[in-house]
């Protein structure tokens, strides 16, 4: 037996299949709560030493058989710098082994850091089932991403990612660099995603999603490394990682085609009643640079409005975005771009709004809109300025709540708006849309999308010009810049100016302002137009 | 206890404090002061770092987006080799990225027989620094270095996170092909020289053999190189070099399969001998001087930056320079004479210089440093063009539905089509009825003199020539290599032979805008202006647009080198003589995104000095209805006007529907006018003329041609052309005011065309598609009758659905008129496989003249 004496077990703590309310970062930290196992056992996979218990998997999973879910290990603290991990040149580490489709995005995920005395080194390893990759192999990886990073200054936080394509391996590795205490002081930190090289087109759709999946994790972590919970730290890794993986699974089984077909839109045949809701939402998800939850009792018509929505995305987004299924009965996941979500118990006198994680609402990249197709309900979260200094607000709370004598404040219902500004762009946009014929219909959303663009890049250029490039001071104000180009109304202008910042991320704040209390004065001003 | 709680907040279920307002929410974003207290125990660079937005990434040390080739070298460690452009980088340290990016031994292999190590990728994205960068790792092998291998890496470096994610996979495949270039080419000459040196040591094995034979010469006195060698080696350790030499050739053999590539080296390389051989002596110093420019050009003024910083470095690679001769790859006539080994191949000699990037690969290192800064010119404009473009990509096809106003992709009238299924209503080709409008009596009718229709005829040298040539400028402009034809250095320069190599890199290449134009506007040039190739717009591509400085690789960079990599067999390249390229790439239509347009405005941009032409001429509504309805204008300037004539038909060729040739040329200015005759309306839309100095009794436009053409003096300040009383152009011209600088104005009229653009995409498809159709010939007496019938059905079906005022219906019209017009030339061509004679629209209107 090697550096694992012995073993305490948990059990799979995610057997989440029904979502809760819960917030998700919150689940996470609750796996951190160990409870000691009696089923313990051993394993060795291709060198390595896997230890923990083995719960039936496969009954937790009754209703969602292909969520991917973990056989825990979990060491007793055995003190000393290499209790559990070693160096690349020695022969056996801890590792846990993931139980995952292997049709996964995510094969493998390593934890490594560079020590002073020996090098980089391997801290733990989760490998999923269909990976054949050796310990040599990671070792190897370990090596690969940490060299180069030496020099890194600790004192100064932040993740940097890099992303190695490795043909001749047929691996792709995501690695996000950080620096955290490690068992000897600080050092750097690496936390590897191993992909298969046949999965890289797959990686390029949801890079953004997933890298921001797995920073917003390593900051809790790198605190929990601070504290020298390092088992803490591995569990809540533990915790991220299915979370990821199941995200990842996610848009696999439910994810929306890159070409959406008119009939299964609302845009086939008009339906009158839906006529608001449709223009509702359509603002909305515009002004929201096209980001939404859909919500509901009935799965199809979720779906047929994440469909409608879609259309307005391009199509690398649409990719990016996912319908809600009756039987996964997926949660809500943040930084995805139009999602269907199914909330749990969903009753009449209760308002969705009750049920909304608007926690991780609060951490995804853009504002979100919030559609409910069962009460024709649309709301959206704040704008872009606002959510981005709330956003970076509510991170650095979530890092540092687990050591704070309060509780997390989690964003208010009341910070949802509930749309009612004034735009023509929609409107007009709908009336002339049910005018033309079907066959006409797809051409002309992708006119119109083109013609908001084309708005977009005026605005941005005349931002630019203003401010020689944000080099001085904007000169004029928003308000001319709005009548300038014609965008009095509330509705439009903002539609517009989403739609900027997706062209040239940045410009919103920069227009607008990123301080609340500055967005404030701005805003009493924008709105006397 | 605790987590329960928090748990249960979580959830969302305990949201005891209310916000009353923004003071509310204030108080919330602001801490209070006990958190900051808390907060204390966790230092502040474990909490996330708040990145202010900052759009036009201020915060990089990056200022211009740019390409580093870097090397680790075996005697200096990682550094930089050169920069694309010359002098990039700004503040960035490139010496210390070179060393992080050339640290890891990416080619990491265990084993200890020589193998080939694949290509590695690597995407690093360092928020701290605002430093974003893809890098290309590659090896090359040299029989001179240690281990036989040269790593290199290929890095492009910008500031924008969002360009590195969005691209990243386009990066990936275009620096591929890059690597491609260098290793093939490094391959082929490795193989060779991997041959010689196994005759190198077969023949020092038999001399070895021949020595063990012979008794020892005790007292030596020449002492030479190849007898230190021979007394330094055994035959077993000759033996075993052979055989490490014949496992390399083994590994290195197979993947030598690429005929095409070879060919394309083989051409280069023959061009090269060729010329040289073909007149030798006078040819040999200005070849040498050639090769020399051409690296001094590639590399030197590259190098230099990175290298400047080392004196001793400096002087070491222009030494290497020197002596530089460009090696033969694919020379079978000689048999190489084998050689006593050299002692620098078992005793390594540090103080020995390795071969460059040029001598590594040669005839293969000119095409991919030309890529890579074609590379640099594609990525290194503005994020939200290199994503409209890609949308924009896909609405070229199917190529007779695209509508262009001032070359610029509006919108594709025949996209989804056939999409649907079932039941829905597809899109279709117009009917029968629509085509046969175009030959209708209100157009041919019109006709009223006969005399200066036919005049063309009788003067092959007419101005004709001149504007179906300069039309083809437009369009060909990829191809103006061939103006040079003549010129001895592009002939058989390595320039050229990379030309056929990728014939879309050229574009931004070998070119010379100023003097190629001239060639063809005076229609002295004897190969493109004499044919009169029908160029229907189904090659288009996005191009680069007439007056483009082409610093800007397009999108036709991309499509068409994916088509050649991928379709064209070895056969293709073999028949691909000049003149049949000259035929394939005059077919091509160069268009652009408004967004490229709208980002790389310069003074030689299509729509620059819009707003002085506004300014100067109260009439403009007029002369921008003119071209929106289809009429052709003439700009006419005085003798010495050239220039101003030239700025205004640039300046107004922003609002010119249309890019098919021969329908809708624009002319600059014609330097040596003649003129203008009936048939040549069927070929411009936009004209510049200057009049001769020496007044002659004809005027340029006879008084017949005035009928049907606008004209705008800019010598009497005064514009004949129909009164134009819509809304929708008196907006765009109003607006002037308002966006004051062409940076912002060109942008709003892309925007203000695109949605005139919309209304005529609904009357086309919604209008013409229908009503036409529904005309029975028998219900009307006259066919003016029913020329007035459906011109009143028009003007309500645009005033009722599409709100267009009656005054700017013409403008519909004419933009639904391009793309049926377009789609007849199809329809034509597909039924007849040829080309039918061009129509002439002669728009017979009442004219006003009015005053600047």
């Amino acid at each position: 037996m090697t550096s694992t004496e012995r073993t305490v077990g948990m059990a799979d703590t995610f057997k989440d299949c029904d979502t809760k309310s819960m917030e998700d970062i919150d689940e996470e930290m609750e796996s951190l709560s160990i409870k000691p196992s009696e089923d313990e056992s051993e394993l060795i996979v291709d060198g390595f030493m896997v230890s923990g218990t083995f719960t039936d998997v496969a009954s937790n999973q009754c209703r969602t058989p292909v969520i991917p879910s973990f056989e825990e290990s979990s060491d007793t603290l055995v003190e000393g710098p290499d209790s559990r991990a070693i160096s690349p040149v020695g022969h056996s580490l801890t590792a846990t082994k993931l139980k995952v489709s292997s049709s996964n995005l995510i094969q493998a995920v390593v934890l490594s850091l560079w020590d002073n005395i020996v090098g980089p080194r391997i801290l733990h390893v989760w490998k999923g089932e269909a990976c054949n990759e050796t310990v040599e192999t990671f070792k190897y990886l370990s090596i690969y991403t940490l060299n180069g990073e030496i020099c890194r200054d600790l004192t100064c936080g932040g993740i940097d990612t890099k992303f190695y394509v490795m043909s001749r391996r047929k691996l792709c590795v995501l690695a996000l660099i950080f620096g955290a205490k490690g068992k000897c002081g600080p050092s750097v930190h690496c936390l590897s995603v191993v992909m298969s090289s046949n999965d890289l087109q797959k990686y390029v759709t949801w890079q953004r999603t997933l890298h921001a999946w797995l920073k917003r994790r390593i900051a809790v972590l790198r605190v929990l490394m601070e504290k020298d919970e390092y088992d803490k730290g591995i569990h809540f890794l533990n915790a991220s990682i299915n979370k990821t993986m199941r995200m990842l699974q996610s848009l696999q089984l439910d994810g929306l085609p890159s070409c959406i077909k008119l009939e299964d839109t609302y845009f086939y045949n008009e339906d009158s009643s839906k006529d608001f809701l449709l223009r509702k939402s359509i603002t909305s998800h515009l002004m929201t640079c096209g980001r939404s939850v859909v919500t509901g009792t009935v799965d199809s018509e979720i779906n047929k409005m994440v469909s409608t929505l879609a259309l307005f995305n391009t199509s690398a987004e649409r990719q990016c975005s996912r319908f809600c299924s009756h039987e996964r009965n997926w949660p809500y996941h943040h930084d995805l771009c139009v999602q269907g979500w199914l909330p749990p118990s969903y009753n009449l006198r209760q308002s969705v709004l009750d049920k909304i994680p608007l926690g991780e609402m609060q951490c995804a990249e853009y504002p979100t809109s919030i559609i409910d197709v069962k009460t024709h309900e649309v709301r959206q979260t704040l704008p872009v300025n606002e959510h981005h200094t709330r956003r970076h607000d509510f991170l650095s709370q979530e890092v540092t709540h687990p050591y704070s004598k309060h509780d997390v404040k989690y964003p208010e219902k009341n910070i949802l708006d509930n749309l009612q500004y004034p735009e023509n762009l929609v409107h007009r946009f709908m009336k002339e849309l049910f005018a033309i014929p079907v066959g006409l219909r797809l051409s002309f959303i992708q006119l119109f999308i083109r013609t908001i663009e084309r708005k977009a890049l005026v605005l941005i250029k005349s931002a630019e010009v203003d401010s020689d490039q944000g080099r001085s001071a904007p000169k004029t104000n928003p308000r001319k810049l709005r009548q300038d180009l014609g965008l009095q109304l509330e509705g439009d202008f903002r539609i517009v100016l989403a739609m900027a910042e997706k062209l040239k991320p940045g410009i919103y704040t920069y227009l607008l302002g990123d301080s609340l209390n500055h967005e404030l004065a701005r805003n009493i001003s924008l709105y006397s137009v | 206890m605790k987590r329960a709680e928090k748990k249960k907040l979580g959830g969302g279920y305990a949201f005891n404090a209310m916000f009353g307002g923004y003071a509310d929410v204030a108080a919330y974003y602001h801490p209070n002061e006990e958190d900051e207290s808390i907060e204390e125990h966790i230092a502040p660079d474990l909490l996330p770092i708040y990145e202010k937005p900052d759009p036009w990434n201020l915060r990089s040390p990056i200022e211009k987006d740019f390409v580093l080739l870097a090397e680790f070298s075996e005697l200096e460690g990682p550094r930089p080799v050169l920069t694309i452009p010359y002098g990039t980088g700004g503040q960035f340290d490139k010496n210390n990225f070179a060393v992080k990016i050339m640290s890891v031994d990416y080619h990491n292999i265990s084993n200890n027989t020589f193998t080939v190590s694949d290509d590695t990728q690597v995407m690093i994205l360092e928020n701290r620094e605002g430093v974003y960068a893809y890098v290309h790792h590659f090896t090359l092998y040299d029989i001179h270095a240690r281990g036989f291998v040269r790593p290199f890496c290929m890095a492009y470096v910008t500031a924008d996170e969002n360009k590195m994610l969005s691209a990243y996979e386009d990066m990936l495949n275009e620096f591929s092909k890059v690597s491609k270039c260098f290793s093939y080419a490094n391959k082929l000459l490795f193989l060779k020289d991997i041959k010689h040196h196994i005759k190198n040591l077969e023949h020092t094995k038999e001399c070895l053999q021949k020595l063990e034979g012979e008794p020892p010469k005790p007292n030596e006195s020449d002492s030479t190189d190849e007898n230190d060698v021979l007394s330094e080696l055994t035959i077993t350790q000759v033996e075993s070099m052979i055989a490490e030499a014949k496992h390399i050739e083994k590994v290195i053999m197979p993947l030598l399969t690429d005929k095409k590539m070879e060919l394309k080296l083989k051409q280069a390389e023959d061009r090269f001998f060729m010329s040289r051989s073909m007149d030798f002596e006078e040819e040999h110093e200005r070849e040498e001087e050639i090769v020399q420019e051409e690296i001094n050009t590639e590399e030197k003024k590259e190098d230099v930056n990175c290298i400047k910083e080392t004196p001793r470095r400096k002087a070491s690679v222009y030494s290497l320079y020197s002596d530089y001769k460009p090696c033969r790859l694919f020379d079978e006539t000689r048999e190489y004479q084998p050689q006593i080994l050299s002692s620098a191949f078992f005793r390594k000699k540090f103080d020995k210089l390795l071969r460059n990037l040029h001598e590594l690969c040669p005839w293969g290192s000119h095409n991919a440093l030309r890529r890579l800064r074609c590379i640099q010119r594609y990525f290194s404009r503005d994020l939200a063009t290199l994503q409209i473009e890609k949308e924009e990509g896909t609405l070229i096809d199917p190529a007779a539905g695209l509508l262009t106003i001032g070359r610029c992709v509006t919108l594709n009238f025949m996209q989804h089509s056939g999409r649907l299924a079932d039941g829905g209503y597809g899109m279709s080709l117009p009917s029968n009825n629509l085509l046969r409008r175009r030959l209708s009596e209100d157009t041919l009718g019109s006709f009223n003199s006969s005399e200066s229709f036919y005049s063309i005829q009788d003067d092959r040298e007419s101005v004709h020539s001149g504007v179906s040539s300069a039309a083809e400028v437009a369009f060909i402009y990829a191809n103006s290599s061939h103006c040079d034809e003549h010129s001895p250095r592009n002939r058989y320069s390595i320039s050229e032979a990379d030309d056929y190599f990728v014939i879309n890199y050229k574009e931004g290449d070998v070119y010379e805008p100023p003097k190629a134009r001239e060639r063809y506007l005076t229609g002295s040039s004897a190969g493109t202006s004499s044919e009169r190739s029908f160029t229907t717009a189904t090659d288009i591509s996005f191009g680069t647009d007439v007056d483009q400085d082409l610093y800007t690789t397009r999108r036709s960079f991309y499509d068409r080198a994916i088509s050649m990599d991928s379709n064209c067999t070895s056969d293709d390249l073999i028949s691909s003589s000049p003149t049949d390229l000259e035929s394939n790439i005059s077919r091509k239509v160069a268009v652009i995104s408004a967004a490229d347009h709208i980002f790389s405005l310069n003074s030689s941009s299509i729509g620059h000095g819009i707003l002085k032409v506004f300014q100067e001429y109260r009439c403009s509504p007029e002369i921008l209805a003119t071209l929106l309805t289809g009429r052709p204008l003439v700009v006419l300037g005085g003798a010495k006007d050239e220039k101003a004539v030239t700025a205004i038909v640039t300046a107004l060729w922003l609002f010119l529907p249309g890019h098919t040739i021969p329908n809708h040329a624009v002319v600059p200015c014609l330097s040596k006018p003649k003129q203008i005759k009936m048939v040549d309306l069927a070929h411009f839309k936009l004209l510049g003329m200057c009049r001769p100095e020496r007044r002659t009794s004809s005027p340029l436009v006879p008084s017949s041609v005035r009928n049907y053409v606008s004209v705008l003096d800019i010598e009497r300040k005064m514009l004949t052309a129909p009164a134009y009383k819509g809304h929708i152009i008196k907006d765009i011209y109003k607006q002037r005011k308002i966006f004051k600088t062409e940076d912002t104005y060109i942008p709003f009229v892309h925007c203000e065309l695109l949605e005139l653009a919309t209304r005529a995409f609904i009357y086309y498809h919604c209008f013409c598609q229908k009503e036409p159709s529904s005309f029975q010939d028998n219900d009307f007496a006259h066919p003016l009758e029913r020329a007035n019938v459906y011109n009143m059905k028009s003007t309500e079906f645009c005033d009722t659905r599409l709100s267009v005022h009656p005054g700017d219906v013409p403008v519909i019209e004419y933009l639904s008129e391009i793309v049926k017009m377009q789609q007849y030339d199809e329809w034509a061509r597909c039924s007849y496989s040829d080309t039918l004679p061009t129509s002439v629209k002669l728009d017979l209107r009442e004219c006003k003249v009015f005053k600047a």
